[in-house]
């Protein structure tokens, strides 16, 4: 029997088809309101180009509230829930900005908003941020350690933990590779029974340790 | 009641009785069996084992103590044969990667913050998804605006992955494959926390090691 899952894919694919939304270019130019899917009533794509505008009103990207409209379009979600996470996504990357100051690009603001999303904590984000600043003064982007956070997060990693773990990578300048084996290391070690917390604990500490012989002349 | 009646009575009761017994002693009567038919009846019987004992008994009731398993394995046997018949009439069906297969792949995967040559602002990104058994996968994400349609991917030469290369622009992105019509993440990558719509996405980052 065919999934219904499968149904709303094809029923998507004929619509992309039909109405030409997102030809078939290698990488589309940035995403506007004129570019929400078709499927969404009337009334669902006015609301979210709303949430749009008041977001670029106070600075922030709004092609992230788009996004997330055409991925539940393409999910199959009804209107109600995309409308519902199209808000929260917008409230998050409100206080990601508040928790990440000014400064922060849009894709750490994005990384930030999904982070908070998975149970991170504004405060959080404030003090992985203060530590970056401390350890490489701006040089380098958070987003790298906040899609790591958000990953460990995802995966039932206790946020202090997590937090703790990303913090202490940032602390000593790793590079992205190390959050990747971090990530990496911790989906396996659940995947094989082990307890989280005790594993992000444990996979840091690994890593802290190559860092130091890395350096050590 | 008079004497003539009951004298009348006695003599009904008397019938009755008498044409019960008559009846009686005709079914109480030998049926007439034909001597040929008796004969072979008989001769059949003798040839019999007694219940209980011997060869032939004992191969009887192996037999059908034999029997549920016999069904039992003819069933598996049609179920198997069902089994194949089905993959080769509807394709082959999608088996996920094996952790090993994914550890040669990760390091050709992008990493976060990591990206392939880069040209006018973008980076080249190729995207690997091991799926030997399937006959059909794309890749979607905010970068093509979750159309299902605009990346199909090409298989390998060898035969166990998918491939595409996507130039892509500073940032984060969420991205999935659909592998014969269901969607995905991508078990190399990390995954986008924000899954509001029940299925999980993974996330690249571009241009994320330096500030752009």
């Amino acid at each position: 029997m065919i999934s219904a899952r499968r149904l709303v894919l094809a029923a998507a694919a004929l619509a992309s088809v039909a109405f030409g939304a997102g030809a078939q270019r290698p990488s589309a130019p940035a995403l506007t309101a004129a570019d929400l899917p078709v499927q969404l009533a009337p009334a669902t794509r006015q609301a979210i180009a709303r949430l749009g505008d008041s977001l670029r009103a106070v600075r922030l990207p709004d092609e992230p509230l788009y996004a997330k409209a055409a991925e539940g379009v393409l999910k199959g979600a009804e209107d109600a829930r995309i409308i519902v996470a199209v808000r929260a996504l917008a409230r998050e990357l409100g206080e990601a900005r508040a928790a990440l100051g000014a400064a922060a690009d849009d894709a750490d603001l994005v990384a930030a908003a999904s982070a908070l999303h998975v149970g991170a904590t504004p405060a959080m984000l404030t003090r992985l941020q203060d530590t970056h600043r401390a350890a490489t003064n701006g040089a380098t982007s958070l987003a790298t350690p906040l899609v790591a956070l958000a990953d460990l997060l995802t995966r039932r990693v206790p946020a202090p933990a997590a937090a703790a773990a990303i913090d202490s990578l940032v602390a000593r300048r790793a590079p992205a590779g190390d959050f990747a084996a971090l990530r990496a290391a911790v989906e396996r070690d659940i995947d094989a029974g082990r307890a989280p917390e005790a594993s992000v604990l444990q996979r840091t500490q690994v890593l802290l340790r190559g860092l130091d012989s890395r350096r050590t002349p | 009641m008079s004497h003539h009646e009951a004298g009348q009575d006695a003599i009904e009761r008397d019938g009755e009785e008498s044409s019960i017994e008559r009846v009686a002693a005709e079914l109480r009567a030998p049926v007439p069996i034909r001597a040929e038919f008796r004969a072979g009846l008989l001769r059949g019987v003798s040839m019999l084992a007694p219940p209980g004992s011997g060869a032939e008994t004992e191969r009887v009731v192996r037999r059908w103590r034999l029997r549920p398993l016999t069904a039992i394995a003819a069933g598996l046997a049609c179920a198997i044969a069902g089994g194949l018949l089905t993959a080769l009439l509807l394709g082959r069906p999608y088996a996920p990667p094996s952790s090993a297969a994914l550890t040669d792949l990760t390091a050709t995967m992008p990493l976060p913050g990591e990206s392939a040559a880069a040209s006018g602002g973008h980076a080249t990104v190729r995207f690997v998804f091991v799926a030997p058994y399937a006959s059909r996968v794309s890749l979607v994400g905010d970068f093509n605006r979750w159309n299902p349609t605009a990346m199909p991917m090409n298989r390998s030469t060898d035969g166990r992955a998918w491939l595409i290369d996507v130039p892509l622009a500073p940032g984060r992105h969420v991205y999935a494959f659909i592998v014969d019509g269901d969607l995905a993440p991508d078990p190399a990558a990390p995954r986008a926390g924000d899954d509001d719509f029940g299925v999980p996405s993974s996330v690249v980052l571009v241009g994320g090691a330096a500030k752009s």
